[in-house]
């Protein structure tokens, strides 16, 4: 294990190259660069909560940086899982001629996830600034804490969908349907009260993980309040369960790998 | 200071054979469902057979053989890629290896970064490559080229950016498939120069190829394989003698 641990540190030059190496590259290509990245999660919002704010009678203001937070954790769950089965595919050439531990090439893909979280995470502090600047610092306090356990979970999940695409590799539209499922039953674009209308849905909202890990942006940007101890428990119980996951499937098919590519 | 060395006790490699039948996750739902029948299995590929091997420090050793025979495989077992079933495999001395010299470069970068990558790939540190950076280009004689992305680049000149790299990077343990010269006329003697000079360098080298008179050149050792076996070990004139008459 740490000897795993060390060999990833000692090829930390190749894999930050990597992902530096791939941001330019996604921002070279869009002549907005970087900003879309930033605009891009703006843009949907103001479209989803002006079609979604008609439909359930909800204000602009106050729904537009619901949909938005939802809309950038999201992205983040659902490209670990979907985006992330090509993670190891990626690194083909690399595994093939060298062998560095495979968990670089999902590492790689979950910082640039990360790292576009971060980003979009400014459109939304920005937000904040204007609408409720009482509750900015709090965000900001709480948002370290916050991205390393994001981190850790897109981790897990590139790892685990890394490993399954390479073998199956259909994986990427059968995960986009599951995906979408999870969609309709987490409060990404729902609000809360939308669920409460029966007991077994309020239920279902509240162990629902993605919830938790969704209010770990929402309480200290949009109430003003810090994430619960709930919600630090259950993003962290998700983070141990597909991390344990993702170690089984690392140790038995880190050097056999290399035969599904 | 200990020597280097590579050793091969009984090692056995199989390359499984459900790597053949590819699998989808729709397959494997309606096989358990048994809907639809899961496809007739391959047998496993026995690639290397209780296969025995010390190289010593100093050794530069040809692998020859026919097409499909192990050589390849061999050689990326040393490197670590392939995992070996059985046996045991004990490598001392750090390896370079040099297979496919064009595999895993970034088309939408620039050759010089594209520089950067490689080095990093191949475990040296910012730092170093700057070092050699002006050397590595001046050496692939790419001009201004070096700035424009490589997929601007002709197929001649990705080999010749690709192997200026990849041989500015000594190693204690080097192995080679196939690439002994690059390029154009000018280049290949350039080329071969540098690579015999990354060869003397080198403490024990293993080479794979077809040319015998390149392998009888270079090696003061080879080996002939046969399905996954040594089937004649000895000195290059007395293989490559055997080679030849057995085809």
């Amino acid at each position: 294990m740490s000897e795993y641990i060390k060999k990833i540190y000692q090829t930390r030059y190749f894999w930050s190259y990597l992902v530096r190496a791939e941001l330019k590259n996604k921002f070279r290509r869009s002549k907005l660069g970087i900003f879309w990245t930033f605009l891009n999660p703006l843009l949907l919002t103001a479209l989803m909560s002006t079609v979604f704010g008609v439909v359930f009678k909800m204000s602009f203001s106050d729904y537009a940086p619901y949909v938005l937070s939802g809309l950038i954790v999201w992205e983040l769950i659902s490209s670990s899982f979907i985006g992330g089965g090509h993670s190891i595919m990626s690194g083909e050439q690399y595994i093939r001629q060298f062998n560095h531990p495979v968990l670089i090439y999902t590492l790689k893909t979950a910082l640039v996830f990360t790292i576009t979280f971060i980003i979009a995470m400014a459109s939304l502090a920005l937000w904040v600034v204007f609408i409720e600047p009482q509750n900015i610092i709090l965000g900001i306090v709480t948002l370290p804490l916050t991205t390393l356990l994001y981190f850790l979970l897109s981790w897990a999940i590139t790892t685990i969908a890394g490993f399954v695409n390479a073998k199956y590799r259909d994986y990427p539209q059968v995960m986009a349907l599951v995906i979408q499922a999870v969609w309709y039953v987490s409060p990404v674009f729902f609000k809360r009260e939308m669920f409460i209308s029966s007991p077994t849905l309020a239920t279902a909202f509240y162990l629902n993980p993605i919830t938790h890990i969704l209010n770990l942006v929402r309480n200290p940007f949009l109430n003003g309040i810090m994430p619960s101890f709930s919600d630090y428990f259950f993003t962290i119980i998700t983070i141990v369960i597909f991390a344990f996951i993702a170690g089984v499937l690392n140790k038995r098919n880190q050097h056999k790998v290399i035969f599904y590519l | 200071m200990d020597n280097c060395y590579i050793q091969m006790n009984n090692v056995n490699l199989f390359y499984p054979s459900h790597i053949y039948n590819a699998t989808t996750l729709k397959q494997e739902v309606f096989a358990l469902l048994k809907l639809q029948k899961k496809k007739e299995k391959l047998e496993d590929v026995h690639a290397l057979k209780d296969f025995n091997l010390k190289i010593n420090e100093g050794e530069k050793l040809g692998i020859i053989g026919h097409n499909g025979a192990g050589k390849s495989t061999l050689l990326k077992t040393i490197a670590g890629i392939y995992p070996i079933k059985s046996g045991t495999l004990d490598v001392k001395g750090n390896i370079r290896s040099l297979f496919d010299l064009a595999l895993g470069f970034d088309l939408e970068s620039t050759g010089r970064e594209n520089i950067m990558y490689r080095g990093l790939l191949l475990g040296e540190t910012p730092r170093t490559i700057k070092e050699k950076e002006q050397e590595i280009i001046d050496f692939a004689g790419l001009g201004e080229f070096i700035d424009y992305p490589i997929r601007s680049y002709s197929a001649g000149m990705l080999i010749r950016l690709a192997f200026s790299i990849s041989t500015s990077i000594p190693g204690e343990i080097l192995l080679l498939d196939e690439v002994i010269g690059a390029g154009d006329a000018s280049f290949a003697a350039k080329a071969k120069e540098r690579m015999l000079g990354l060869m003397g360098q080198a403490k024990i080298l293993v080479l794979v190829s077809h040319d015998l008179s390149t392998i009888k050149e270079i090696c003061n050792r080879v080996i002939l394989i046969k399905q996954g076996q040594i089937i004649k070990d000895g000195a290059p004139e007395e293989v490559i003698d055997f080679y030849k008459s057995s085809i």
